[in-house]
C-alpha cells in the first residue's frame, strides 16, 4: 500500500499556531498517556543509498518512513540505516535541488533489507518541505504563498558569524541595514517594507518552533542622566545575534500577511523561523571544530580632516588657492590630510609624556572559535555545539565576547512518538566607546574638532572623555520542547512549550573626576525580558477520491511577554573608587513592567487534486491583552491556490517546471499595552509625587489589520539550469493604528493611538538563478533578486475621525491630496520631510517653495512635488524603494569555490543629524569648506550657493535641509573556500575559507560625510534612518579552517 | 481511500471543539502597573499628587530646556548665546530673536494651565475640601495663566477659538481671587495661611497691572495697588527646582553648569557693565576663564572673541540645579506700586517705592531728573533688574510697547566702551515679544484650522 502522507517528522519542527496554554497543555498529557501502549513495536534494518540520477551520492538527503515518525539523513557517501516496523512501507526520501522519491520496501522482523534510491534534479524543489505558515508540514508545490527557505547546509555551508550578516541580500523582499561600528549593534530587518506608522515593522521570529524575542534589547548608554536614557552610545544589540549561525540549518522566511496569517495578530511584518541543527539516527559522532581569526577596518567616511580617525577622505574637497578663499590656517588644517603615516601634528602624549595611540579608529581584531558533535542511535540524537568569539572593535574601548551553547536532544519513543527538547544558552559582554549625538561622546568631539565640547581638538584633550565605561551585559537562554505524536497515519499532533529568557545589565559609569562631570555620575540598567509559549497544532489528511485529497489543520498557541526593567541614576561621589549606585549623593530609579498576553486559534483545509491543484483556506482567531473593551476575538482569513502547471501531461518536459500560485491574507500588529487606557503618569516632584497627562486612550483600540494578495510564478527552465521565481504583492492594512495628535490646549500632548486610516504597499520580487556551466571540475552559478517597493499612505481617516499629518518613525505621515482635476496624490509611510532647495548650486537666495499646482499636468509639470501640509517638501520614502542582489558562485576543480554577494539599493533618503549638529554651531565641516572660507574673507552670503546660505550660514542653519539620497552598492560578502581534504589521520574533511564582506562600496556622491547604512535610530522596531556622530560599520576579513573529524 | 476514523479521533476532534469556546473565554485582562487610570485620580487621597503635577507642569514651562525664563531671556538679551544650540541650547533662531511656532512651548505653557484647571473642576465636581491644597491648585492655576498672558501672543482655551492673550490675565485675575477666599478662611498655622494669601494677592496685583497697563483702567491699577500694599518686602512665591534629576532641574542653571553645557553669558549684555559697575546683587554674574561650548557666528570679529567662541561668564543669580525661580515678591509689589504711581503722573511716589528697595540693597538713590520719562525710564530699569531672569521681561517689554508708555529700555548687546548696544530688540530686526501659538494647536484645534 502506498499512503501518500505528506506531513513528517522533518515538517513538524515548526509552525507555531495557536492554543491557550492549559488546554493545550491536557491535550498533550492525554496523549502522552497513550505512550506506553506504543511502545516497542517489532523492527527490521533497512539500509541503502541515495544518489543522483546518472551522478554520485547525495549527501545530507532526508529518508523518512510514511506515516511514522522516524527518519535519517545520509551521510558524505549518499548512505543511510534506518530501524523501521516490519511490514510494507514506503520510505520517502527528499534533497534539496531534487524531486523527490519514494521507496516501497518490506520490513521483515530482525531483518535487513536494502533500498537505494535515485533522485532527479529539480531547480524548484517542489517537493521539498517548509512548515512556516502552514499549519503544518507542506510541500512547496501547494503552496499558494511565497516562503524563502535558506538551506544552509546546502547553499551557504560556512555562514558568516553574524545573523545579520547571514540575512544580508539573501532573498527578495529581505532588506538588512547595518547600523554603526558599535561593538555589540543589531542590524534593522524588514521584509516588504512598511507594515505599520505605530507599531514595530522588525518581522517576528521563531527557533524550532518556539517564539523568541525580535525587538532590540535595551539600548546601552553612559549615565546623563535617568531622563536621558536616549542620549550615549545609541545602538540597540540584536537578539537575533545570539543565535550562533553554525548552529543552523535552515531558515524560513514568510514575508507578510499572505503567508503568515497562521500566525495571527502580530504577523503582519513576516516571520523568520530558524531550524536548528539535530543528530541523525544511526549516525556516528561527528565532530566539527572551527577556528576563526579576522580583523575589522574601517573604509574611507567622515569629516575628512581628523586625522587621528585615521581616516582618509571619501572625496578630496578641492580647495582653490587661486581665490584664497581660507585662511592660511584653516588650509593647513584641511590639507594636512593622511599625508604621511605620522600623527599630526606630532604623536600626541598623555600628561605624563607617555604616547598616546595615533588613532583613534583601530584596525579590530576578531577570533572565533567553535564546536559541534551530533550523531544518534535508534532512538536518540543529539547536536551539541559551543562557541566563543571576541571582537575587539574598531573604536578604542569597543569589544564584544560571546559564548553560545546549544543541546539538541530528540528521543524517538515509539514509531508513533517523537520528543525533542532543544536548548541554546548564550552570554554577551559588549564594551563601547561613547559615541553618537553625546556631548560626553570621542565622536561627537572628533567631528567637530576645535569647536567641540572640549574647546580642543588636541588629542590628549579628547582623549580624555575615555575615562569612562558602558557596558552591556547579556545572558539568554531559549530552550524549549516539541512532542509529534502520529497515533494514526493520517493523524499527526505536534506540541511545543517554549520559554526565551533574556537578563540584560546596562551599566555606564563617568567616575569621580571625569573631565566635564567631576563628581561623577552612574546609571545601571537591569531588565528581564520572557517569552512564554505553548502551542498545538494537529493535522488530518484524508483521500476524498482517489485523486482528491485533504488535509485539516487546526490549532492554539499562547505568548505570555513579560518585560521588567529598574534603572538606576546616581550622581555625585564622595571621591575616588568603584561606586555602585548607593555610593553617589543622589540617586533616583525608575522601573518599568509590562505583560501581554497573545492567544488564538486556527483552522485550516488544502485540498489537493491530482498533485497538481491545491486550494487551502484558513482562518486565526486572537485575542489580546492590549485589545480595548468588547473587542472579542479578532478573526484572520486567508486563501490560496497553486497549480503545477509543468505536472500536466499536456506540459512538453523540455520546458522544464512551472508552478502559478496567488494568495490572500490577513495578518495583525497589537496596539502598545496601555493604548486603550486614559492614564496619568506619576512623576517626582521634589519628593512628592505628582500626575502629569499621559494617554488620552481608546477604549476600542483593536489591532491593525494587514492585507496581502501575492501572484507569482516559479519556474525552472532551460533544462533546470535557470530558476525563477516572480511574485507581486500588494499589501494594505486598514484600521491602521495611527498616532492622532490632541489638541494642546486640552492638555494630553501624547498623541492617541487608534484605529483610523489606511496604509499600503506593492511590489514586485524577482529571483534569478541560472546554472551558466556545471561539470565535474568547473561551474558556475549566477543570481540575482529584484525587490521593489511603493509604500503609500493611503487615508489617516475612518469616517469621520481623522488623524492630522503626523510624524512617526523619524518621518512624516499625511493622507492623499486631491488636486482640483480630481487627481490624487499619494504620500510616502514615514517620508523623508524636509525643505528641498531646488536652486541649491545656484548663487541665489534659496528657493524652498513646494508647489504642486492644481492639475496633473501642472503637478507634472512642477516636478511631481510632494509637499506636507506645513509647506516643505517630501523628499521620498526612507526605505529603499528598489533593491537589487547579485550572487555568483564559481567552482573550481578540487571544489574550491569563490561566491559573492552585491547589493545595491536606491529610493530611500536618509537625514543626515551629524552634518546639522555641526553646522548649526558654527563648526567647519567639509560640505562647508567653500563657503566658510568666503565668509571668513569677509564675503557675505549674497557670494553663496542657495545651498550655503541655508547649511553654512550658523544664523540660517536649518536642520530640515539634511536629508539625502540613501542609493548605494556594496559587496556584501566575498568568500573563497578551499576543501584541504584530509589534513591528518581521522580527519573527514577540512575547509579553509576566507571572506571579505562590505569592503567595497559605492554611493551617492551628494552624501559626502557618512555611509548611508550608518544610523542612529530609536529602535530596531522602526523606520527611521537618522545618521548621527557615529561610526560606519567597518568591512570585515575572516579566514578559518573548519576541519570534521 | 479514505480513512476510517476511530474513537481517538473523535476524540481528539471533540478536544479541538472545545478548544475555541474555550479559548474564547481566555481572561486577556492584564492589569499593566506604571501609569495610572484616569478614574483613579477621582479619589480624595490623589489630591496633592494633581496639585503637585500642577505645579511641576509650571515648573517645567517655566524652567525648563525650551522654557520661557530661558527663552525669553534670549530674544530680550538677559543673556546672550555661549554655543550649543541644541540640547540645553539656545536654537539659532532664537538667537535671531525669533520664536518658533514649531517648538513645544506653547503646548508644554497650555498644558500647565490646562493641569490645574482640570484638576480644578475635578476637585469641585467632588466637593473636595476646601483646604490648603486647594488654594494652592488655584495658585498654580493662577500663575500658569499669568506665564501665559505675559509670554503668548494670543490665548486659546481647551480647544476653543483663538482669543485676546489678556484673557490669560482675566482668567488668573479669577483664580487668584478663588484662592484668596480659600486661604483665608483656612485655619492652619498662621505662616503656612499667609504665605497662600499673599501668594494670592501678588499674584492678582501683578495681573491687575497688566490689564492695568493694557487697558488704560484706572480701576485695574487701584486693584492691583490694593492688592500689592499688604504683600511685606521681604515676602517671596517661587517655584521650586529639584537636583533629584535631570527633569526637576533649574534648566536655565543647567545650561551653563558646564556638564558639559556652557551654552549662555553675561558677556555682552547690559547686566555685564551694570553689575562689574555697581554691583548691583540681584544682576551677578561670574567671571571664568572658559569659553561657551560652541562657536556663536554672530559674534564673530567682536572683542575678545576667539573663533567666534565667546567668554563665559555666567549669570550667578541661580547657582545650583535646585535653585528657585521667584513668581512673586514683595519687591515686586513695590515696583508695582511705583509703576501704578507713574501712571498716575505721580514720580514722587513711584521713585520713593524703588528707592525703597535699592536702599534695601545699599545702592545709591535714583531720581528722575525732573521727568515723567524719566522716571518711567528708571522704573523700567528696576523692573529689568529686580525681575530679571524670572520670565517677566518679555511681557514688560510687550505691554510698554503696545502702551507706548514713556521712557527708555536697555535690552541689547553692549560692548565694554561702546556708549550704544550693537543690537536692540528692534535693529537690525524687530524681535519677537511673544511666543506664537504652536504649530501642533493650530492643526488639530478646528477651531483654528485654516478652512
Amino acid at each position: 500500500m502506498t499512503h501518500h502522507s505528506t506531513d513528517n517528522r522533518w515538517g513538524w519542527r515548526s509552525a507555531g499556531r495557536a492554543s491557550g496554554g492549559g488546554l493545550v497543555l491536557l491535550l498533550a498529557l492525554g496523549l502522552t498517556a497513550l505512550v506506553p501502549a506504543l511502545l516497542r513495536a517489532q523492527t527490521g534494518t533497512v539500509q541503502g543509498r541515495v544518489t543522483e540520477a546518472g551522478g554520485g551520492p547525495i549527501a545530507g538527503a532526508q529518508v523518512m518512513v510514511v506515516g511514522t515518525n522516524l527518519g535519517t539523513t545520509t551521510g558524505a557517501d549518499g548512505r543511510f540505516t534506518l530501524l523501521v516496523p516490519v511490514g510494507q512501507r514506503t520510505l520517502r526520501v527528499l534533497a534539496i535541488g531534487f524531486k523527490v522519491g519514494q521507496v516501497e520496501v518490506n520490513v521483515t522482523p530482525g531483518g535487513t533489507t536494502t533500498a537505494n534510491a535515485e533522485l532527479t534534479r529539480s531547480v524548484l524543489s517542489l517537493d521539498e518541505v517548509v512548515v512556516t505558515g502552514t499549519g503544518g508540514a507542506a510541500t512547496k508545490r501547494e503552496l499558494g504563498s511565497s516562503v524563502s527557505a535558506i538551506n544552509l547546509a546546502a547553499e551557504v555551508k560556512d555562514p558568516p558569524a553574524s545573523m545579520d550578516q547571514l540575512l544580508q541580500a539573501r532573498t527578495a523582499g529581505l532588506n538588512v541595514i547595518q547600523t554603526g561600528a558599535s561593538a555589540g549593534t543589531g542590524a534593522q530587518i524588514r521584509l516588504r517594507g512598511v507594515v505599520s506608522v505605530n507599531q514595530s515593522n522588525q518581522p517576528i521570529i521563531y527557533i524550532d518552533g518556539i517564539r523568541v524575542r525580535s525587538e532590540g534589547y535595551a539600548r546601552n548608554a553612559p549615565p546623563p542622566g535617568a531622563d536621558f536614557t536616549g542620549r550615549g552610545n545609541n545602538v540597540q544589540a540584536s537578539p537575533l545575534n545570539d543565535i550562533n549561525p553554525a548552529d543552523i540549518e535552515r531558515i524560513e522566511i514568510i514575508k507578510g500577511a499572505a503567508a503568515a496569517t497562521l500566525y495571527g495578530t502580530e504577523a503582519s511584518a513576516g516571520v523568520i523561523q530558524i531550524f536548528t541543527k539535530k543528530g541523525a539516527r544511526g549516525q556516528r559522532p561527528r565532530w566539527n571544530v572551527e577556528v576563526g581569526q579576522g580583523l575589522a577596518t574601517a573604509r574611507p567616511f567622515g569629516p575628512w580632516y581628523n586625522r587621528y580617525l585615521n581616516l582618509k577622505p571619501r572625496d578630496s574637497v578641492t580647495v582653490s588657492s587661486s581665490t584664497g578663499q581660507l585662511k592660511d590656517a584653516q588650509v593647513q588644517l584641511f590639507q594636512k590630510v593622511s599625508s604621511s603615516g605620522q600623527c599630526y601634528p606630532t604623536p600626541p602624549t598623555d600628561a605624563s609624556g607617555a604616547p598616546l595611540p595615533c588613532n583613534w579608529v583601530r584596525n579590530g581584531y576578531r577570533q572565533r572559535y567553535s564546536g559541534s558533535v551530533s550523531g544518534g542511535f535508534d532512538q536518540f540524537q543529539y547536536f551539541v555545539s559551543g562557541s566563543w568569539e571576541d571582537d575587539q572593535g574598531i573604536l578604542p574601548q569597543d569589544n564584544e565576547r560571546r559564548l553560545s551553547t546549544r543541546g539538541n536532544f530528540s528521543f524517538d519513543i515509539s514509531d508513533k512518538l517523537r520528543l525533542e527538547w532543544n536548548t541554546g544558552f548564550g552570554t554577551n559582554r559588549i564594551r563601547n566607546t561613547p559615541s553618537g549625538n553625546n556631548a560626553q561622546g570621542l565622536i561627537l568631539n572628533v567631528y567637530r574638532w576645535e569647536r567641540n565640547y572640549r574647546s580642543s581638538s588636541n588629542p590628549f584633550v579628547i582623549d580624555s572623555l575615555l575615562n569612562q565605561s558602558i557596558t552591556t551585559e547579556i545572558n539568554r537562554l531559549v530552550t524549549g520542547g516539541a512532542a509529534y505524536y502520529t497515533p494514526w497515519p493520517w493523524f499527526t499532533n505536534r506540541f511545543t512549550i517554549g520559554y526565551d529568557f533574556a537578563q540584560q545589565e546596562n551599566r555606564g559609569l563617568r567616575p569621580f573626576g571625569f573631565v566635564s562631570q567631576p563628581l561623577g555620575r552612574i546609571q545601571d540598567l537591569q531588565a528581564k525580558f520572557s517569552l512564554l509559549t505553548f502551542d498545538y497544532a494537529g493535522n488530518m489528511d484524508y483521500t476524498l477520491t482517489p485523486s482528491l485529497k485533504s488535509t485539516f489543520t487546526f490549532g492554539g498557541q499562547s505568548i505570555t511577554t513579560e518585560e521588567v526593567s529598574t534603572n538606576a541614576f546616581g550622581a555625585d561621589f564622595a571621591g575616588p573608587g568603584e561606586p555602585v549606585v548607593s555610593s553617589a549623593a543622589s540617586y533616583i530609579a525608575d522601573e518599568d513592567r509590562l505583560r501581554v498576553i497573545n492567544a488564538g486559534f486556527f483552522f485550516q483545509n488544502v485540498f489537493k487534486l491530482k498533485e497538481r491543484y491545491f486550494l487551502t483556506g484558513g482562518v486565526r482567531f486572537d485575542g489580546n491583552s492590549a485589545f480595548g473593551e468588547s473587542l472579542g476575538l479578532q478573526a484572520y482569513p486567508k486563501v490560496s491556490a497553486s497549480y503545477v502547471v509543468s505536472d500536466e501531461s499536456f506540459w512538453p518536459s523540455r520546458l522544464g517546471e512551472l508552478k502559478l500560485r496567488a494568495a490572500l491574507g490577513y495578518a495583525g500588529r497589537a496596539p502598545g499595552a496601555f493604548d486603550k487606557l486614559k492614564t496619568w503618569t506619576p512623576v517626582p516632584s521634589g519628593g512628592i509625587s505628582a500626575f502629569l497627562p499621559n494617554e488620552v486612550g481608546d477604549t476600542l483600540i483593536g489591532p491593525e489589520r494587514t492585507r496581502e494578495i501575492e501572484v507569482g510564478a516559479d519556474a525552472g527552465l532551460l533544462s533546470n539550469r535557470l530558476r525563477v521565481e516572480a511574485t507581486y504583492y500588494n499589501r494594505k492594512t486598514s484600521d491602521a493604528l495611527m498616532n492622532v495628535r490632541q489638541i494642546p490646549s486640552l492638555g494630553f500632548l501624547n498623541s492617541r493611538t487608534s484605529n483610523v486610516g489606511q496604509i499600503g504597499s506593492d511590489g514586485l520580487e524577482l529571483s534569478l538563478n541560472l546554472t551558466v556551466f556545471d561539470n565535474p571540475k568547473f561551474g558556475w552559478d549566477v543570481g540575482g533578486n529584484l525587490y521593489t517597493n511603493r509604500s503609500r499612505v493611503l487615508s489617516l481617516c475612518k469616517g469621520d475621525v481623522c488623524a492630522v499629518p503626523f510624524a512617526a518613525q523619524g518621518g512624516w505621515i499625511q493622507g492623499p491630496d486631491t488636486l482640483s482635476d480630481g487627481t490624487v496624490i499619494y504620500f510616502p509611510i514615514a517620508g523623508a520631510k524636509g525643505i528641498k532647495i531646488k536652486n541649491k548650486d545656484e548663487i541665489a537666495p534659496p528657493d524652498t517653495a513646494c508647489v504642486m499646482g492644481n492639475t496633473r499636468a501642472e503637478w507634472e509639470k512642477n516636478g511631481k512635488q510632494l509637499c506636507a501640509n506645513d509647506g516643505q517638501s517630501i523628499f521620498g520614502p526612507q526605505q529603499p524603494t528598489s533593491i537589487v542582489q547579485f550572487t555568483s558562485t564559481l567552482r573550481l576543480p578540487g571544489n574550491i569555490t569563490l561566491s559573492g554577494r552585491g547589493e545595491w539599493q536606491t529610493g530611500g533618503y536618509v537625514y543626515d543629524a551629524a552634518s546639522g549638529n555641526a553646522l548649526s554651531r558654527s563648526v567647519r565641516w567639509p560640505t562647508c569648506v567653500r563657503a566658510q572660507g568666503i565668509l571668513d574673507q569677509g564675503g557675505t552670503q549674497n557670494d553663496l550657493t542657495a545651498w550655503e546660505r541655508h547649511a553654512c550660514v550658523p544664523a540660517n542653519h536649518n536642520f530640515d535641509i539634511h536629508w539625502y539620497k540613501a542609493d548605494f552598492f556594496k559587496i556584501r560578502d566575498v568568500t573563497l573556500s578551499v576543501p584541504l581534504g584530509t589534513l591528518f589521520r581521522s580527519v573527514e574533511s577540512a575547509t579553509l575559507r576566507a571572506s571579505v564582506q562590505n569592503f567595497w562600496r559605492w554611493y551617492n556622491s551628494d552624501l559626502k560625510i557618512l555611509d548611508p547604512e550608518l544610523t542612529d535610530r530609536d529602535s530596531l522596531s522602526d523606520q527611521s534612518r537618522t545618521m548621527s556622530e557615529h561610526v560606519p560599520a567597518p568591512a570585515t576579513l575572516t579566514v578559518s579552517l573548519r576541519l570534521t573529524f | 481511500m479514505r480513512h476510517h476514523r476511530t474513537s481517538r479521533g473523535w476524540l481528539a476532534l471533540g478536544l479541538l471543539a472545545v478548544a475555541g469556546p474555550a479559548l474564547s473565554a481566555c481572561d486577556f485582562s492584564v492589569t499593566n502597573p506604571g501609569p495610572v487610570e484616569d478614574k483613579f485620580l477621582d479619589s480624595l487621597t490623589a489630591r496633592r499628587a494633581l496639585v503637585t503635577g500642577a505645579r511641576r507642569a509650571l515648573a517645567t514651562i517655566l524652567g525648563d530646556q525650551g522654557g520661557v525664563l530661558y527663552w525669553g531671556a534670549a530674544i530680550t538679551y538677559e543673556l546672550n548665546p555661549a554655543g550649543s544650540t541644541g540640547s540645553y541650547g539656545i536654537p539659532t533662531e532664537v538667537q535671531a530673536g525669533r520664536l518658533r511656532k514649531e517648538e513645544n512651548t506653547w503646548s508644554d505653557a497650555q498644558v500647565a494651565r490646562w493641569v490645574a484647571e482640570d484638576a480644578i473642576q475635578r476637585f469641585k465636581a467632588r466637593s473636595f475640601p476646601e483646604d490648603s491644597l486647594f488654594a494652592a491648585l488655584y495658585l498654580w492655576a493662577g500663575y500658569a495663566n499669568r506665564l501665559l498672558g505675559e509670554n503668548f501672543c494670543d490665548a486659546v482655551f481647551d480647544g476653543g477659538p483663538k482669543e485676546d492673550f489678556k484673557n490669560f490675565f482675566t482668567r488668573a485675575e479669577g483664580h487668584f481671587t478663588e484662592a484668596l477666599r480659600i486661604a483665608n478662611a483656612l485655619t492652619i498655622n498662621a505662616t503656612n495661611k499667609a504665605n497662600l494669601v499673599n501668594a494670592a494677592l501678588a499674584g492678582r496685583a501683578s495681573v491687575r497691572l497688566y490689564l492695568a497697563t493694557y487697558n488704560n483702567d484706572a480701576t485695574k491699577r487701584a486693584e492691583a495697588v490694593a492688592d500689592a500694599a499688604p504683600v511685606p518686602n521681604t515676602f517671596r512665591w517661587q517655584m521650586p527646582y529639584f537636583d533629584q534629576d535631570q527633569t526637576q532641574y533649574n534648566g536655565l542653571y543647567w545650561a551653563q553648569a558646564g556638564t558639559p553645557y556652557r551654552a549662555h553669558t553675561e558677556w555682552a549684555t547690559y547686566y555685564e557693565d551694570y553689575y562689574r559697575t555697581t554691583r548691583d546683587p540681584r544682576v551677578p554674574w561670574d567671571t571664568t576663564n572658559l569659553r561657551g561650548d560652541a562657536a556663536v557666528a554672530k559674534f564673530a570679529g567682536y572683542p575678545n572673541v576667539v573663533n567666534s567662541r565667546v567668554p563665559f561668564w555666567p549669570q550667578a543669580k541661580y547657582k545650583a540645579r535646585n535653585a528657585s525661580v521667584n513668581l512673586s515678591s514683595g519687591w515686586e509689589m513695590r515696583l508695582i506700586e511705583a509703576e501704578a504711581a507713574l501712571m498716575a503722573g505721580d514720580t514722587t511716589t513711584a521713585l520713593a517705592r524703588m528707592n525703597l528697595r535699592r536702599a534695601n540693597l545699599g545702592l545709591p538713590p535714583i531720581n528722575a531728573g525732573g521727568s515723567l520719562a524719566g522716571a518711567w525710564t528708571q522704573l523700567k530699569r528696576e523692573r529689568m533688574l529686580e525681575l530679571w531672569l524670572e520670565a517677566r521681561r518679555l511681557g514688560d517689554l510687550r505691554r510698554w510697547s503696545v502702551a507706548n508708555t514713556p521712557g527708555q529700555t536697555f535690552d541689547g548687546v553692549w560692548v565694554t566702551g561702546e556708549p550704544s548696544p550693537r543690537e536692540t530688540m528692534t535693529n537690525p530686526t524687530q524681535r519677537a515679544l511673544c511666543f506664537p501659538i504652536g504649530l501642533n494647536e493650530e492643526q488639530t484645534n478646528p477651531n483654528l484650522k485654516k478652512p
